[in-house]
């Protein structure tokens, strides 16, 4: 009962200036988890995804697993504010969130360490310090001075991971972030992604099947799909919203 | 969001966009104007103030789809947006790299296309002025068009036609200007209306160029 009348506060939420903007749900505060309560999204007309739940608390990183076409890049979308859910609401520190899309936001005639100077003057993190992390956790040190049209689709991609580093943000969203890395690169990534939840960090990630990150508890999309059949949450009994 | 101005700025300075294209595309114009008009500094001067601005308002023009095109296609733009910068400042921000690397040295260059239009000397600090003045509002009013068609593939026809009617403000004042100060009359007036459509332009095309970005990206 109690749990229901917070889930039905969530679904409708006060409207707020960040969400008429197209922010949802604005929260502040480091100590904020990443919410989900009742989630649906749409892509055009079609609901792809309904009736989400989950929760991620600090240290922790949830994998968004799925089938081609059930919302995995559209429920990071979401969660990042680039899009407004159709149903129900997230509920965490948009200032935190930093998404890595399938795309690297790499530009092809701007050079690595441009590339990481230009990320932390943007999100205003301490340059000199934030690329020797980054380029120390990915190996981009012998790449520097490449530009980024001559890098290989794997370098680009440890660059776009730079980016998250980088950021200085606790909320990472990565959209199948070993793609096109080597066996090296992809260690390092676990390396990186456990020391960053270890730091208290939450991340979610997409990936086809949990490979490589079977200790995570994951959350299945097909299931949640319009095919699928609609029910209470049973999938995620871990972060069902009774403890929220 | 300075440090996506400067960014900006240095990407258009590179070789192969933004500065270099736009002042050779006014040469172009320059040079094939003076050979259709014919020899004769008479002819030449009647039409200088409307071809000068003319083409600063193409080169200008075509310089807009390259705005958010690229860094759309390369992802940039939704990281941008979900920065820690307001997404007005991330619109202006890329409004005022454009008019640094294609107006400002469109202004600068303005007194040797001038001259080479034999245009007459009395006329040439306000052709200067007014260039400077109504430029800011082409590249502000051009950000905003080209935020509401950068998703589309092949978007810049209708870039085109969006943002023709918004300029012909600025164009007709700006031409105005400069035949006025040619024959000697007071253009101040012109004049100042011609800041004051750049005035609005640069005031209220971020908060509009910001809902368009965030329904384009949703």
């Amino acid at each position: 009962m109690r749990a229901r009348m917070l889930v039905g506060a969530y679904e409708r939420p006060k409207m707020h200036i960040g969400q008429r903007l197209g922010l949802h749900r604005l929260q502040k505060g480091l100590g904020v988890n990443i919410e989900v309560v009742n989630l649906a999204c749409r892509r055009g007309r079609r609901i792809v995804f309904s009736g989400l739940n989950f929760r991620v608390r600090e240290n922790q990183c949830l994998v968004i697993i799925g089938d081609n076409g059930t919302g995995k890049s559209t429920l990071l979308h979401c969660l990042a504010g680039l899009l407004r859910p159709a149903a129900g609401a997230v509920a965490a520190d948009i200032d935190e969130m930093v998404l890595l899309g399938h795309r690297d936001a790499v530009t092809a005639r701007m050079s690595t360490s441009e590339h990481l100077r230009f990320w932390a003057d943007f999100y205003g993190t301490d340059a000199g310090g934030a690329i020797k992390k980054a380029s120390d956790a990915l190996g981009l040190a012998p790449l520097l001075d490449r530009a980024a049209y001559e890098l290989s689709a794997g370098q680009r991609r440890r660059l776009g991971l730079a980016r998250i580093i980088v950021s200085g943000r606790r909320n990472w969203l990565l959209d199948e972030p070993t793609t096109a890395l080597d066996v090296p690169s992809q260690a390092r990534f676990m390396e990186f992604l456990t020391m960053h939840l270890e730091d208290g960090g939450r991340a979610v990630v997409t990936g086809h099947s949990s490979g490589g990150m079977d200790e995570f508890p994951s959350v299945d999309l097909t299931a949640h799909g319009q095919s699928a059949p609609q029910g209470t949450p049973a999938a995620v009994d871990d972060f069902t919203p009774e403890e929220i | 969001m300075f440090a996506l101005y400067l960014r900006d700025v240095r990407l258009a300075l590179r070789s192969g966009s933004g500065t270099a294209n736009a002042l050779a595309f006014f040469l172009l114009l320059v040079l094939l104007v003076s050979l259709g008009v014919g020899p004769g500094r008479e002819g030449l001067a009647a039409v200088a103030p409307g071809m000068i601005w003319v083409g600063t308002l193409l080169s200008c023009l075509f310089s807009l789809d390259r705005m958010f095109v690229p860094d759309h296609d390369d992802g940039v733009l939704e990281v941008l947006v979900t920065g820690p910068a307001p997404v007005e400042g991330i619109a202006a921000a890329k409004a005022l790299a454009h008019w640094t690397t294609i107006g400002l040295p469109l202004t600068a260059a303005s007194p040797f296309f001038a001259y080479l239009f034999s245009l007459p000397a009395g006329a040439y600090p306000w052709l200067v002025l007014s260039i400077a003045m109504g430029t800011p509002a082409l590249s502000f009013i051009g950000m905003f068009s080209a935020a509401l068609t950068f998703p589309l593939r092949r978007g810049s026809l209708l870039l085109s036609l969006l943002v023709l009617p918004m300029y012909l403000p600025t164009l007709i004042l700006g031409v105005q200007t400069v035949k006025l100060a040619a024959v000697g009359a007071s253009m101040l007036p012109v004049l100042l209306f011609l800041g004051g459509v750049t005035l609005i332009a640069v005031a209220a095309t971020p908060f509009a160029a910001a809902f368009a970005l965030r329904a384009n990206l949703g």
